[in-house]
């Protein structure tokens, strides 16, 4: 690779260019950080500052870490991020082979019935069932109070499928005809060949299967009674504060808690943090070029 | 090329589905262009041996949208009742059309939230859609990778807050109490009205959009970036191609089919623009700028425990999406594109 | 449609108080009427139909209330609790139940000691699902559509067809409560009249109270600290005088603004028309349609208009205006009696201190304030769990126990030297066990509030002052105890697009003038048939 080039092959851009970018950059990273900022700041602030800045403090004046024990005391957010974790995990994996499998399966001409398995797949997307019915089938399924209530009702995500599909569609033919010339099985190709050039859009696809796992609570508030299973923001949800429906004789047990904004915002950064993690694992796939070399291979 | 599996419960759940499938697929093409019969039935069975492999691939991910999606949805009939939880579909009287008056009631608020909901959806289609791309592409062109990792992992941190966090801290931000206002008070200049003022309204929640959602929208186009194959660039450089005929030449050709994808996608869900968002926010402006369809339903129906209404409204917006992108893919196709499945 | 009712949790949580309006009139009313459209006649309260009222004579308050004009108040813990219960009245079975809670979710029961010595005291397990208020719709109606209701729920006032769902779902507990059968239940014979009222729906007591008494009555509150230390006279006689207390108390260019929220529903008591309904020889009338709604429009806007309300006042969530006010940049707030302790707990300022402005008429006078509903909601025992009803029952009356008592000590404070510990004979609360608490049995069935603050005599006695000089010149909404079936099921919608259409007012979107050709609209849409009923159903129980 010359000095003239990117990493990626592309020519390198002049300098004032290079300044214009720089300077968005910036921008742009400054405008996301600084509310960050001050969502950290509330969560560490003292309870005095935190009121008398009316909720919202940028520039914490002492540091404490009350608001995130707190929340934390009990142990019971322990247990609950272990639920999350567990969900994500096989929920993810689960999501990710029976979504590459469908959209490979559609991707291909041969599959039976692929036409009106696309649009079944695509009117999946466009038409939300009502959750008293969902509640309904995954009571009569027995799922209620298992995990797999968490996992199963929202496994494939039509929009998902659709977007690895077009990935798979747009894969060079010549690769896998070659393959199939060869005597190679629809799972060798598969497996062999289509998910490895395909690591880019998987690893993103994967992202949002465990994100979105990670998020849920409304199908834990449906089909979990027993709280003891469940994830963590279903846990961290019951801090929403209602306004007005808190009165008096309620407070008695929330006395001295901190600033109500502190636990907000401990809360949100708990409900971050460990998903935050896995990202840097998955970037490297989807920011590096991945198809000269397999081509080439 | 389907092996015989050792496996007999594999065996014996793949024909079982394979079948289903098949007749599934006669149903959905009954003008295919073989019509049955005898010979028909042989060419299926040959297919089912070559391809059935293809079935058992597709069979988890179409059982789990046939149990999780299709079959709940069986329980829209409620669009045709008052239905009411504690009585059950069973006893829940019939109303028949009448859920379905409120989107036809003539009503010029149900107009205004209407051509509202559709302004919106144009604006932010506009806007919002091209800035992950242009961002994406930003990102690519960057010399360092290191830079390139740690502004996006940046930039996509806002998609993690709820939408009630995201209009708190814009009201912190931006309100008449909030710190710039603060600021401007004190230091003797004029305050700027943002939150509250009608006129601003469509801006500030584009903006509310591309603040939280750029960073998370961006990674998908990058992931087309990474398949771009180097040796296009190599090649154009070679050929002496500057930087903006290679953007125009190999790297936007590259991401056309992705983002001919999503523009349809996102054109089924014309009707549905940030429901949450904007119901949060609908006190600061007024109804007048603010509310668009799902707002009026939600106003006008739900509020009062009607799931009916919202059972009708749902199916409403389900035909109109499928029509958009059954109609969007066509003319995707009179350009020459895939759009979302080809003929 | 599921996700219009995750939105719809989402509104409660974020506009709040706005939905309490419709409260009295969704609670507090008989019933009649099936979903299926056969109603079922005689709306109207039978009075023979209530329990008596007993009330417990086992303490004697600090600072006795008067029935229906102020809140019993205590300056402390009393030294020696009385036991009210000699044995436990589980039967040794679990009760299951379905509630909401706000707050830390508690652990399980094997690490949980406010739990265990709740179950050990009461004698069975107490097993209650609980999920977060804004959700609580969406998990009630999924359990209801399954067939899956536990032995006893709550019913928060925003599910839509409460009277019909109780018809179909709970038990008529009038054979067991009504007169003076409910002796058998000392703490729950101890609930005033006003409360039970709400719970009597086609004519039978479906449900037992969770009352909140005066305590949901609005007032206006001054951060007394911020008045004091500017020298200010908070004795309003008018609302000229209300207007330059403003005045006094906003000073923009140093971020500060008199009001927390908006004024209006203050005002309307200067002018008499507060609240949905009035009664007026005889009839219901809306207050909506009274001429002196322009007037009060036409003050809270000029107050909008000068700069003495925070300008994000009609953007921000209530749990905002509430920050405001600790913080000082709002020295004025609208809210429940109820609050008044609670900012005292909340409130981490040096010197804080709060007290309720009088409500003068407009023009000088007396003003007439509105009496909130008695009760913040209700909870029944599902029809099928009939076979346990007197254990049910007792168990409910178990933790109603009243203020004073050992039961209410544990209750509400665990075990001592555990959860609390006593100082000066009030039990203060440890931090170590602060998250055990929410088990969802305090919406399950409640005693009466009452006026404590531990540790200050002045703050617990404070607000009861307060209702001795308010409350004489309130009256109650009209419409308590009373059932429209158009009401239950639209009322909260209408209750919305008013507050919109108030918010436009103030905010100079729309002019004053809208307003009585919108509310005209209104009428026709819907309000009209709702007077009728209401009507209809006065005039039988008269």
């Amino acid at each position: 690779m010359s000095r003239q080039r990117l990493h990626n092959g592309q020519a390198l851009p002049a300098w004032p260019m290079r300044l214009l970018k720089g300077a968005i950059l910036l921008v742009v990273c400054a405008l996301v950080v600084l509310p960050f900022l001050g969502i950290v700041s509330t969560s560490i602030a003292p309870r005095a500052q935190v009121q008398a800045e009316g909720g919202f403090v940028l520039i914490p004046e002492s540091f404490t870490l009350e608001a995130y024990r707190s929340v934390l005391a009990g142990g019971v957010v322990a247990s609950a991020l272990r639920v999350s974790v567990l969900v994500t995990v096989v929920g993810t994996a689960l999501s990710l082979i029976s979504s590459t499998l469908l959209a490979y399966g559609l991707s291909r001409p041969n599959l039976i019935g692929q036409r009106f398995l696309v649009v079944f797949v695509l009117v999946s997307l466009l038409f939300t069932p009502g959750l008293i019915p969902l509640y309904l089938v995954v009571k009569q399924a027995g799922l209620l109070d298992s995990i797999w209530a968490l996992i199963l009702p929202s496994m494939v995500s039509g929009f998902n499928v659709i977007v690895l599909r077009a990935f798979f569609m747009n894969l060079p033919s010549e690769l896998t005809d070659a393959a199939r010339i060869d005597g190679a099985s629809e799972w060798q190709i598969f497996t062999r060949i289509v998910l490895p050039l395909s690591k880019a859009v998987t690893a993103v696809i994967g992202l949002f299967y465990a994100v979105s796992y990670w998020n849920a609570f409304f199908n834990a508030l449906l089909f979990i009674n027993d709280p003891s299973k469940w994830p963590l923001q279903m846990v961290l949800r019951m801090y929403v504060v209602n306004d007005g429906q808190l009165g008096q004789s309620d407070l008695a047990v929330t006395e001295n808690l901190p600033a109500q904004p502190s636990i907000q915002m401990a809360i949100l950064i708990l409900a971050m943090v460990p998903i935050l993690l896995v990202y840097p694992f998955l970037q490297r796939h989807f920011t590096k070029g991945v198809l000269t070399g397999a081509v080439k291979g | 090329m389907g092996r015989p599996t050792t496996d007999d419960g594999v065996t014996q759940s793949t024909t079982k589905t394979a079948q289903t499938t098949a007749s599934e697929t006669r149903r959905a093409e009954p003008v295919g262009k073989r019509p049955g019969g005898a010979r028909g039935r042989l060419r299926w069975r040959a297919r089912l041996r070559r391809d059935g492999i293809l079935t058992v691939f597709v069979l988890p991910g179409v059982l789990a949208l046939l149990v999780f999606q299709y079959l709940p949805l069986l329980g829209n009939v409620i669009a045709f009742q008052d239905y009411l939880p504690f009585l059950g579909i069973a006893d829940s009287p019939w109303v028949g059309l009448k859920n379905f008056e409120i989107l036809v009631n003539g009503d010029p608020a149900f107009v205004r939230a209407l051509v509202n909901t559709l302004i919106i959806t144009a604006v932010q289609t506009v806007f919002v859609f091209p800035i992950p791309i242009a961002f994406a592409l930003l990102l690519n062109s960057l010399l360092s990778e290191r830079v390139k990792r740690v502004v996006q992992s940046i930039t996509y941190l806002p998609h993690f807050l709820s939408w009630v966090v995201v209009v708190a801290v814009f009201q912190h931000v931006l309100g008449g109490s909030g710190m710039i206002n603060n600021w401007l008070r004190t230091h003797g200049h004029e305050t700027l009205d943002v939150i509250t003022n009608p006129d601003a309204f469509i801006a500030l929640i584009t903006s509310q959009v591309v603040w939280k959602d750029t960073g998370w929208a961006t990674i998908l186009f990058l992931a087309v970036l990474s398949t771009i194959d180097t040796e296009l660039y190599e090649a154009s450089s070679v050929d002496g191609a500057s930087r903006t005929r290679q953007l125009w030449h190999v790297t936007l050709p590259a991401m056309r089919g992705i983002i001919v994808l999503l523009l349809i996608l996102k054109l089924g869900d014309s009707l549905t623009v940030g429901f949450e968002q904007i119901l949060l926010q609908q006190n600061a402006v007024g109804r007048h700028a603010s509310e668009v369809l799902d707002t009026y339903v939600y106003n006008n129906g739900v509020v009062g425990g009607n799931w009916g209404v919202s059972a009708a409204v749902g199916l409403v917006k389900g035909v109109v999406g499928v029509a958009l992108v059954l109609g969007a893919n066509r003319l995707a196709h009179a350009f020459g594109e895939a759009g979302v499945y080809r003929r | 449609m599921g996700s219009t009712f995750t939105r719809r949790g989402l509104l409660q949580a974020s506009l709040g108080g706005s939905a309490l309006l419709g409260l009295g009139a969704l609670v507090g009313c008989s019933s009649s009427g099936t979903g299926t459209g056969d109603a079922v006649n005689g709306a109207s309260n039978n009075k023979a139909m209530l329990p008596d009222h007993l009330p417990y004579d086992g303490i004697t308050p600090d600072f006795p209330g008067q029935p229906g004009l102020s809140t019993d108040a205590y300056a402390t813990y009393p030294s020696e609790p009385v036991r009210a219960y000699a044995t436990a009245p589980g039967d040794g079975q679990p009760l299951s139940g379905l509630s909401y809670f706000n707050g830390s979710l508690r652990p399980d029961l094997d690490r949980n000691l406010y739990w265990q010595a709740m179950n050990t005291a009461i004698g069975s397990d107490l097993q209650i699902t609980v999920v977060p208020a804004a959700e609580y719709g969406s998990k009630f109606a999924t359990v209801t559509a399954g067939n899956t209701l536990p032995d006893m729920f709550t019913i928060l006032p925003t599910l839509p067809a409460i009277p019909q769902l109780l018809q179909a779902r709970a038990v008529d507990l009038t054979p067991y409560l009504a007169g003076d059968a409910i002796t058998a239940y000392p703490s729950l014979a101890n609930i005033p009249t006003a409360s039970w009222q709400g719970c009597v729906f086609g004519g039978k007591i479906r449900a037992l109270p969770i009352e909140r008494g005066l305590q949901t009555t609005k007032l206006m509150y001054l951060r007394r600290d911020i008045a004091e230390s500017a020298g200010l006279d908070a004795q309003v006689s008018d609302f000229a005088d209300f207007r330059s207390l403003c005045a006094e108390l906003s000073a923009p260019q140093s971020n500060r603004w008199a009001l927390a929220n908006l004024p209006l529903d203050y005002v309307r008591s200067m002018l008499a028309i507060a609240g949905p309904w009035t009664l007026e020889g005889g009839t219901i009338v809306s207050n909506w349609t009274r001429e002196e709604q322009l007037d009060a429009l036409e003050a809270a806007r000029g107050l909008y208009e000068a700069g003495y309300l925070n300008p994000d006042v009609l953007a921000a969530p209530p749990s905002q205006t509430n920050e405001w006010f600790h913080a000082g940049t709002a020295a004025l707030k609208w809210d429940t009696y109820s609050a008044w302790t609670g900012f005292y707990v909340y409130s981490g300022v040096e010197g804080f201190g709060v007290q309720g402005l009088p409500v003068p008429g407009f023009d000088g006078g007396k003003g007439q304030p509105v009496l909130g509903a008695p009760n913040i909601a209700v909870s029944a025992i599902s029809a099928d769990s009939e076979d346990r009803i007197e254990t049910i029952l007792k168990i409910a009356d178990w933790l109603a126990a009243p203020f004073g008592t050992q039961e209410y000590l544990l209750n509400k404070y665990g075990e001592e030297g555990v959860h609390h510990e006593l100082q000066d004979g009030n039990p203060v609360l440890l931090d170590e066990r602060k998250g055990e608490y929410g088990l969802g049995h305090i919406y399950l069935a409640a005693s009466p509030t009452v006026f404590y603050y531990p540790g200050s005599a002045e703050i617990s006695r404070e607000p009861q002052d307060h209702q001795r000089s308010m409350l004489p010149d309130a009256v109650p909404d009209p419409t308590v105890g009373l059932y429209s079936e158009t009401g239950s099921r639209s009322f909260a919608g209408i209750v919305q697009d008013v507050e919109a259409l108030e918010a436009d007012i103030i905010g100079g979107r729309r002019p004053v003038s809208e307003w009585t050709s919108e509310i005209e609209a209104v009428l026709a849409g819907g309000l009209q048939s709702i007077l009728d009923e209401y009507n209809e159903a006065y005039e039988q129980s008269q």
